[in-house]
């Protein structure tokens, strides 16, 4: 811990007592008879002050002694969640007894407050209920990643057991693709509604207006189609996609082992 | 498919683990490689809500599943929780189950308490179960640890493509009706959403819910000091380094797992290239030129280390698990280098297993305590180095 200003230095350090130092602590307190153990160094207009204090003293004199140091285990697994909390907007870090900490899941009845502690969700349903907290944690903890992109369930994607075959050839190998049930395709359109207006939402906070645009465009899509029948390919492409565009089980990519829902019947 | 009827059999033991076998690509440096899925039945809370009606739901629609879905020819299934403590703590010594699952550990139930270093009361008694591949033992599916379902496929030498390939087909089989003959005809279906991939109880691992992790065996980057420059930089990557018996475990005898952590936004395949094609072979890299160069300019040293392990070993009257291990990595070293004759790499993987408690008792066919254990473990070294 220094601060430095030019042409001033401060710095200083702590030790245990006993603990072999530079100071050879045999060095006693500036202000009472104890062993020193914080020694501080300033450089102020080119001479060297030294103070030696010991833990009390130097409370008393306002010389900050770091806090002892928590377990590296307890600091690692409290990591992530704290992590969370920094990046939450202000309205999520108030104490625990704000909404957002206490509303309960509505399947499970974990609180927000409960995973704090314990890093564990519930359900499945825990991640759509406290998604807007998640949301900053996991971008920290999966370095920036906050949707998924990779496998999903065969029962969903209904590819052929031959996934190279997809990635080379979509449609054919749509045309190829067994038939999803129209309750799975209700089932996939809703979910994948729901993901564009997350990713809107995270457009519009993000201020990447065209990126935004073009969700709203294909939510207006989807949305008026009806909830039954077939799954809707996704809309033609006008340009490539950016490259910040997290997008969910991206089928164009070829190095994806297999393409998510989008790349359904 | 059938079932085998007794498991573990001191022959089977004996024989040692099919990852430790030594073979496959870069064995000099690569022990093992492994992929894992962490998966959650839909339907069900996760472990961390879920009631012990629940649980035991779980377990046995996993278990009809996992018997029927056509794995492999034979499958064993293993009833965690009912299992005597020699038996599990075996797979685990096997890398078949992990150490949480071996002890009983309710997810929540550890992290809620952090003092509680010992298994909580009646753990043991959770249901929980795991399948294994026979008689290869490369697949094992645990079921009721952290997640309804984790997956594990774990292959010898630096084969993770091949893991990769064999753990994905498994979870395609896994999903699915269990419409066979006699079955209860339910549907086991993976908790996934489009937005977060597949759901896990933690959010560590929500997504693909993949851990790749490669067990590497780096005596020499550890002899010149450039491991700790080594583990930073992995680590920079976001990468995990962890010992040999994995999480929250110390390195014993310079056996260390590289695994990664990010899990969500990141498809399998490019994590699956990254570790195949950038990170594992600049490690093995490094690693083969510390020990040319180690060879060269202070080959006494080596020597030294090495010669000593090997005469310790044939001598020993005693020894101690950690003993064991730091000693025959040395050893090791001396045989991926040339400088001991007459010992394999596999003899010296498969002492490495059986050395360890558990099965070094079903080798003996008897329960042992910790000191007639040190007699029996350095009779064992003594007889399988003997020159």
């Amino acid at each position: 811990m220094s601060l430095r200003s030019p042409g001033q230095f401060r710095g200083f350090f702590v030790h245990a007592p006993r603990l072999a130092c530079r100071y050879d602590c045999t060095v006693k307190c500036d202000r009472c008879d104890n062993e020193a153990t914080v020694h501080e160094v300033r450089i102020e207009a080119g001479k060297r002050r030294e103070k030696h204090l010991c833990e009390q003293c130097a409370k008393a004199e306002g010389v900050a002694t770091p806090q002892v140091p928590a377990p590296l285990t307890t600091l690692l697994s409290n990591f992530m969640l704290q992590q969370g909390d920094v990046a939450a907007p202000a309205a999520q870090q108030a104490p625990a007894q704000t909404p957002a900490m206490t509303t309960p899941c509505v399947e499970c009845g974990t609180t927000y407050a409960q995973f704090r502690q314990n890093g564990l969700l519930g359900c499945a349903t825990c991640y759509s209920q406290f998604e807007n907290q998640l949301v900053p944690l996991l971008a920290r903890a999966h370095e920036g990643g906050t949707s998924h992109k990779g496998k999903a369930p065969r029962r969903l994607t209904g590819l052929p057991a031959t996934p190279a075959a997809a990635v080379a050839k979509p449609a054919a190998a749509r045309a190829a693709a067994p038939a999803i049930d129209p309750q799975t395709v209700a089932k996939l359109l809703i979910e994948r509604i729901a993901m564009l207006k997350n990713r809107l939402a995270d457009a519009i906070a993000a201020e990447e207006y065209e990126k935004a645009a073009k969700l709203r465009d294909e939510l207006l899509r989807l949305e008026g189609m009806p909830q039954t029948g077939t799954l809707p390919a996704p809309a033609p492409k006008r340009k490539p996609r950016s490259t910040g565009d997290r997008s969910h089980g991206d089928s164009q990519n070829p190095d994806a082992p297999r393409g998510g829902p989008e790349g359904a019947p | 498919m059938t079932m085998p009827k007794q498991p573990f059999t001191a022959a089977s033991v004996k024989r040692g683990a099919d990852w430790l076998r030594g073979l496959g690509a870069d064995s000099d440096v690569v022990v093992s490689s492994r992929v894992r899925l962490a998966r959650n039945v839909a339907g069900y809370p996760f472990l961390s809500k879920a009631s012990r009606q629940q649980r035991s739901e779980v377990l046995d629609l996993c278990r009809e599943r996992l018997l029927t879905c056509g794995i492999a020819q034979q499958m064993l299934w293993v009833d965690v929780h009912q299992a005597p403590q020699l038996d599990r703590t075996l797979m685990l010594e096997r890398h078949l189950i992990s150490k949480e699952h071996a002890k009983g550990v309710v997810p929540g139930a550890a992290k809620l308490d952090s003092t509680a270093e010992t298994t909580p009361p009646n753990a043991s008694g959770e249901a929980r179960g795991v399948a294994i591949s026979l008689p290869d033992e490369s697949v094992s599916v645990m079921v009721n640890e952290e997640d309804h379902l984790r997956l594990q496929v774990l292959l010898s030498g630096f084969e993770l493509s091949a893991a990769y390939q064999r753990i994905d087909q498994v979870d395609d089989l896994i999903e699915g009706k269990c419409s066979h003959v006699g079955g209860s005809g339910r549907t086991l279906e993976y908790a996934y959403s489009p937005r977060f991939g597949y759901l896990t109880c933690c959010p560590t691992n929500v997504g693909t819910g993949i851990r790749v992790s490669v067990m590497l065996h780096l005596p020499a980057l550890k002899l010149t000091g450039e491991l700790d420059k080594m583990k930073r930089a992995t680590r920079d990557m976001n990468l995990a380094v962890r010992g040999y018996y994995g999480e929250g475990s110390e390195a014993a005898g310079e056996f260390y797992q590289i695994s990664n952590q990010t899990t969500l936004g990141k498809p399998e395949a490019i994590l699956l290239r990254e570790f195949e094609q950038e990170i594992i072979p600049q490690v093995i890299n490094y690693e083969r030129q510390a020990r040319r160069a180690l060879l060269e300019k202070r080959r006494r040293l080596v020597e030294d280390k090495v010669m000593r392990a090997i005469g310790i070993l044939r001598n020993a009257r005693l020894l101690s698990p950690e003993e064991a291990i730091v000693l025959l990595s040395d050893v090791r070293l001396g045989v991926v280098t040339g400088l001991v004759k007459g010992v394999s790499e596999q003899d010296v993987n498969q002492l490495i297993l059986l050395t360890q408690p558990a099965h070094l008792q079903r080798v003996l066919g008897q329960e042992m305590d910790q000191n007639t254990r040190r007699e029996a473990r350095a009779d064992l070294v003594r007889e399988k180095l003997a020159s």
